[in-house]
Order: C-alpha cells, then sequence, then structure tokens
C-alpha cells in the first residue's frame, strides 16, 4: 500500500528551503572562516616575506659598500691573478730547450757532428756527419730509445749517403715531444 | 464562493519567495569568499613564491658578498704588492721593448756570444692590449694565442757552449721568453771540438695589459693556485728578476745628420 503524505506540498517546499538553507549557511560558515584563516595567514606571510627582502637589499648594500671600500685590494688581487694564470698558462706550453739540448748531448756518438740543427714549433731537422755508419746507427738508436722518446717521436731519415772515406752525410726529422 | 481558494495560493507564494530569499545571505557569503579568495589570496600566493624565490637568490647574493668583503679584507697587501712586483717582471703591463733589449744584450755578453743582429717591429708602444698580436706570429692554440706577445729576431754567433749558456740565460730572465724557429748552423769546419757555430731564433716576449675595469661587483675573488704561487715565488726569490735599467746617455746634438 502506498504511504499517505499528509502534508500539504506547501508544507513540504517550506521544509526542504530549510535544509537547503542551513546547510548552505554551515557551508558559507566553513568557507568564511577557510577564507578568513587563509587571508591573515597569506597577508602575515607575505608581509615576513617582504620585510625579509628588505633585510637582504639592506645586506647586499652593506656588504657592497664594504667590498667597494676595499676596491684597492681587489684591484691587485684581479690584476695579480691574470697574470699569474697567463704565466702559467705560458710556461706550461713553453719548450724548454736547455733541458732539450742536453738530453740530445747525451744521445750524440761522439764520432758524429751536427752541421745545421733546425728547430720549429713541433719539428727538428738536424744534418750532420758521422765518420762511420755505426756512429750513424748509434745516433738514430739513441733517438728511438726510451731515452730519446723523452725529446722527439717519429724519427724519420730523410737522406743518408756516404763519401769515399766512409763518412756519412745525414738529414734526420723528429716530432718534438711534450715541452 | 471562490474567494478563499484564489487568496491562498498568492499568501503561499509570498512566503516562498521569502524563504528563497534567505538562501542569499550565505549564498552572498560564499560569493565573497570565493571572489576573496580569487582576487586576493591566489595573486598574493603567487606573488609570495615570486618573494620567496627572490629572498633565495637576495640570500644566496649576501652570502657571496660577505665571503667576498671577508676574503678580500684577509689578504696581506704588502705581501700582495710584492707577488704584484713578481708578475710584473714575469709579464710587464707594457711592451717594454727596450728593456728586454737591454736585457738580451747582458745575457749575450754575459754568456760568451757575439749578437750580430736584433730585429723587431714591436709597434705602437702604448698599445693597449685592444689590438692583438702584432707581430706574425700565432697558430690557434698555439703559445701566442694564451699572451699577448711581440716577437724578436736574434742572430748570435759563438761556440756551441757559450749558446748553450746563452739560451740558459734566456730561459732564466724572470720575463717570460719563448725561442721559436731556432736554426743553428756551423759556421767553420766543425770536426773539433770549440766549432764556431752561428744561431738564429725568433724569441716570442710576452706582456699583459693591466684590465681596464673590475669585473662585476659579485664576480668571486679567484685564488691563486699552487702552480701559480710557485711561479710568483720563484720569481720573488731568484735574483735575476729585477728588469734592467736601460742606461743613460748623453743629450743635445747640433748637427742631427753628423755621424757618432
Amino acid at each position: 500500500m502506498a504511504d499517505i503524505n499528509l502534508l500539504p506540498s506547501e508544507e513540504r517546499t517550506a521544509e526542504r528551503i530549510d535544509l537547503a538553507r542551513k546547510k548552505l549557511l554551515a557551508v558559507s560558515i566553513v568557507i568564511l572562516v577557510f577564507t578568513a584563516i587563509s587571508t591573515l595567514a597569506t597577508l602575515g606571510f607575505y608581509t615576513s616575506l617582504v620585510s625579509k627582502r628588505s633585510q637582504f637589499v639592506k645586506d647586499v648594500q652593506s656588504s657592497s659598500v664594504a667590498i667597494s671600500d676595499l676596491q684597492a685590494t681587489e684591484e691587485l688581487i684581479t690584476v695579480l691573478k691574470a697574470k699569474a694564470s697567463i704565466a702559467d698558462k705560458i710556461l706550461s706550453t713553453r719548450s724548454n730547450l736547455p733541458s732539450f739540448f742536453s738530453q740530445l748531448e747525451e744521445l750524440v756518438p761522439q764520432s758524429l757532428y751536427f752541421s745545421d740543427l733546425r728547430l720549429s714549433a713541433d719539428k727538428v731537422v738536424i744534418s750532420g756527419k758521422a765518420r762511420s755508419s755505426a756512429d750513424m746507427a748509434g745516433f738514430v738508436t739513441g733517438l728511438s730509445s726510451q731515452k730519446g722518446a723523452q725529446i722527439v717521436s717519429n724519427v724519420t731519415i730523410d737522406s743518408l749517403s756516404s763519401d769515399e772515406s766512409g763518412a756519412y752525410t745525414f738529414v734526420v726529422s723528429a716530432q718534438l715531444v711534450g715541452k | 464562493m471562490n474567494l478563499p481558494t484564489v487568496a491562498l495560493p498568492k499568501i503561499g507564494n509570498e512566503v516562498d519567495l521569502s524563504r528563497w530569499i534567505s538562501l542569499g545571505a550565505p549564498g552572498g557569503a560564499i560569493a565573497i569568499s570565493l571572489i576573496i579568495l580569487l582576487f586576493i589570496i591566489w595573486p598574493k600566493f603567487t606573488q609570495i613564491l615570486q618573494l620567496k624565490s627572490d629572498n633565495q637568490e637576495l640570500s644566496g647574493r649576501v652570502q657571496n658578498l660577505n665571503l667576498k668583503a671577508q676574503k678580500l679584507a684577509s689578504f696581506d697587501k704588502e705581501s700582495l704588492d710584492l707577488k704584484l712586483g713578481a708578475s710584473e717582471q714575469l709579464l710587464p703591463s707594457d711592451k717594454g721593448v727596450f728593456s728586454l733589449v737591454t736585457q738580451i744584450e747582458r745575457t749575450a755578453a754575459t754568456s760568451g756570444v757575439l749578437l750580430n743582429r736584433v730585429d723587431l717591429a714591436p709597434g705602437s708602444l702604448h698599445d693597449t692590449g685592444d689590438s692583438k698580436k702584432t707581430a706574425s706570429s700565432s697558430k690557434p692554440g698555439s703559445q701566442a694565442d694564451i699572451g699577448q706577445n711581440f716577437q724578436l729576431k736574434v742572430s748570435v754567433t759563438g761556440d756551441y757552449k757559450s749558446f748553450e749558456q746563452f739560451l740558459k740565460n734566456i730561459f732564466s730572465v724572470s720575463r717570460i721568453l719563448a725561442i721559436k724557429d731556432l736554426n743553428l748552423s756551423a759556421s767553420t769546419s766543425s770536426s773539433g771540438e770549440g766549432s764556431q757555430m752561428r744561431a738564429a731564433m725568433t724569441i716570442d716576449a710576452y706582456w699583459q695589459p693591466l684590465p681596464k675595469e673590475l669585473n662585476s661587483i659579485e664576480s668571486p675573488i679567484e685564488d691563486l693556485t699552487e702552480t701559480e704561487l710557485a711561479i710568483l715565488n720563484q720569481v720573488s726569490s731568484t735574483g735575476t728578476v729585477s728588469t734592467p735599467s736601460i742606461p743613460s746617455v748623453p743629450t743635445g746634438k747640433t748637427d742631427l745628420f753628423s755621424s757618432f
């Protein structure tokens, strides 16, 4: 059997509206409280950040003044660093010729002499004369040895010719190693 | 007798309307809250995010500046002056052409070689370093690319030992010099010891103009590396650091074209 609702339809509408009003009121109160709290928190946080920022700006200014007062020292250290850094770079790439010659002297047989030595950025060309083929062999072996490899690499005999006395005229070229 | 039935619905409608209107207050409150959230809180929130990142950056800047100020204050000015003197001897701020020529002449004299020729074209003496490399030179990546330099072509004659000494002396002068394109040739028959030889070489003389302006105030101070300090200390400690003074000569001549 169907329920019989004895209330008139106007009463029921009024009840529904009241219920909706109460719900809406509760929601609005919640939203209002949330809005109030978040507004206060946001504005408070914003204010603290702004005051921090102005403090930082003051700190930057005071540090900048302190650095400006030490400008003479900064100039000194800037010039010093620039020069020392460039000097270091140049010296690290500069060929150490005195060392090259002293090492080369140890590799050259006594019965062999140079008539010409041309040294460019990365290559050395040596012309000279050796008393015998053994001296020539000793020279080339010395250049190709472990000790010779410290100063030259890719040793090439560009020309080698003997005369009637058995002496050899030679042209040897090689790549310079490292410094 | 239809009048009451006509009047009742009118009263009911008014009651309904007032009830609906009573919903307006909480609805309006919600709408106002939303407006506040949307137009006040949300923009402030984005400003807060921006401020936070700004403050973070500012905090870093303050820290760097404080560090820089402390570091600058900690330097000993006297020691810096001494090091600067050493660096000036390594790499003079100007070309120092005549002091270099004097230095080479003295080096040749003390080494026992005969200085046949000094050939150079250093260009403007007041070069500020804006125009690059004055002399011919420089492949990319070579020494000449590192610093400013000019070239001297030097020719000497002497025995091998004297030449060797000349090389050592050139390498021991405080100013940075690099020898390039060295040609050695025996000038007489070289079968015996003490043979005469002729040497021609190109010498790169380096210099470094002073910087015209400092870096930004916030750029950090770069420390000298161990090697750089060692180089400066070596120059400071050796007795050969002083740049030779150019000897003074009497001046005043009535006939500008008479021979000396």
